[in-house]
């Protein structure tokens, strides 16, 4: 004979058919015909309880904070999965990029501190020519100061009379000479 | 698309389901409401992540949570039945299938139960209501209440045989009401 209680519940119990042979151990099934009846009282009437029905406007809020309102949210969502393709395959390019990026560029220069300025070659050459320029125009002036100096230093020493002699005879020779 | 057919289908086929849980679990109506919509709106944003199978012990889960959280919240030990009483009197579904004896035997039985089903803790009442009302399995239950199948079992029991004691400490004259002497 079945255990099972003779009511509409796939298996009020939770156990398979069959199980419980010999002693009931189970506080849940019940033993006796008065427990049987009591538990199927207890179902029938439950299941006698009014089935209440949800408020149409409690279906109405639920929609429209779910569905109606996700409906925009799904749009984008829809307009993304149309480009996701796409955006795979640019985010897969930025990716490959960038690695590329990473291994091969030579990094920045270290910068270069240097005290001299940066002068052009062509500016470089010029200054280099006035230079030289400038220091044979020196040199000249201090040959030029020497020998007088020299001259002066001799005619220091000679006698008054033939100093002035010679002073006066110096710039004939000077004038000669160039 | 198909999430928002699927849900509006789960919608349609649970949501009585889980107004009347939380309305017998609640006994207010504005709060089952409430409870109602917060437990699909949250259903709606883990929809995803919801096994189909899953779906019906979730939201019962999910219910019986809040109601919970609402009532701890609410933390009022005597509960009003006002909203449950109209609705067993108003008899918002027709109990056609049952002869006019039986349904004035099971209509003031449903009213008693109702009634000593409030002297029951939360946790047994919901025990109750989910094997006896919903028709949901014990390991279900184990399940939406986070409990072991063995401590559902003892559980019931216990609530089983509480509820016999309210209702014949309440109403002694049902005790000879049609089978529901032990009762």
């Amino acid at each position: 004979m079945s255990r099972r209680f003779d009511n509409t519940h796939p298996d009020p119990a939770g156990h398979p058919e069959g199980k419980r042979k010999g002693r009931n151990r189970d506080p849940v099934m019940p033993a006796g015909s008065d427990e049987r009846q009591e538990e199927r009282v207890l179902t029938e009437t439950f299941r006698l309880l009014p089935k209440l029905k949800c408020p149409d406007g409690v279906t109405e809020e639920i929609l429209r904070l779910t569905i109606r309102q996700k409906r925009s949210v799904k749009r984008f969502s829809f307009v993304v999965g149309l480009a996701d393709w796409r955006l795979r395959a640019a985010a897969a390019v930025a990716v490959a990029a960038l690695i590329a990026v990473l291994i091969f560029y030579p990094g920045k220069p270290e910068p270069v501190i240097s005290v001299s300025p940066q002068v052009a070659e062509v500016d470089a050459e010029r200054a280099s020519e006035q230079l030289k320029w400038s220091l044979m125009y020196t040199s000249q002036l201090l040959n030029k100061s020497e020998k007088q100096a020299i001259g002066e230093a001799v005619i220091n020493k000679l006698p008054e009379t033939f100093r002035n002699t010679l002073k006066k005879t110096i710039p004939l020779f000077q004038g000669g000479e160039s | 698309m198909m999430k928002r057919y699927a849900y509006r289908h789960f919608l349609s086929q649970t949501q009585d389901r889980v107004f009347s849980y939380a309305s017998y679990m609640l006994r207010n109506r504005e709060d089952a409401e409430d409870v109602t919509q917060e437990v699909f709106v949250k259903m709606w944003k883990h929809w995803d992540t919801i096994r189909k199978e899953k779906r019906d012990s979730w939201i019962l889960r999910v219910t019986h949570n809040e109601c919970i959280d609402l009532l701890r919240r609410k933390s009022s030990p005597q509960r009003a039945w006002t909203t449950l009483d109209d609705a067993v009197n108003n008899r918002i579904v027709a109990l056609s299938s049952i002869s006019p004896e039986q349904e004035l035997e099971s209509g003031e039985m449903q009213k008693a139960i109702l009634a000593s089903l409030a002297g029951l803790p939360d946790k047994m009442q919901s025990m109750m209501l989910l094997h006896y009302y919903q028709g949901v399995r014990f390991e279900e239950i184990a399940e939406i209440l986070g409990m072991s199948l063995s401590a559902v079992k003892t559980g019931m029991h216990r609530a089983r045989k509480q509820l016999r004691g309210v209702l014949e400490k309440r109403y002694p004259e049902l005790a000879g009401v049609g089978n529901v002497q032990t009762v």
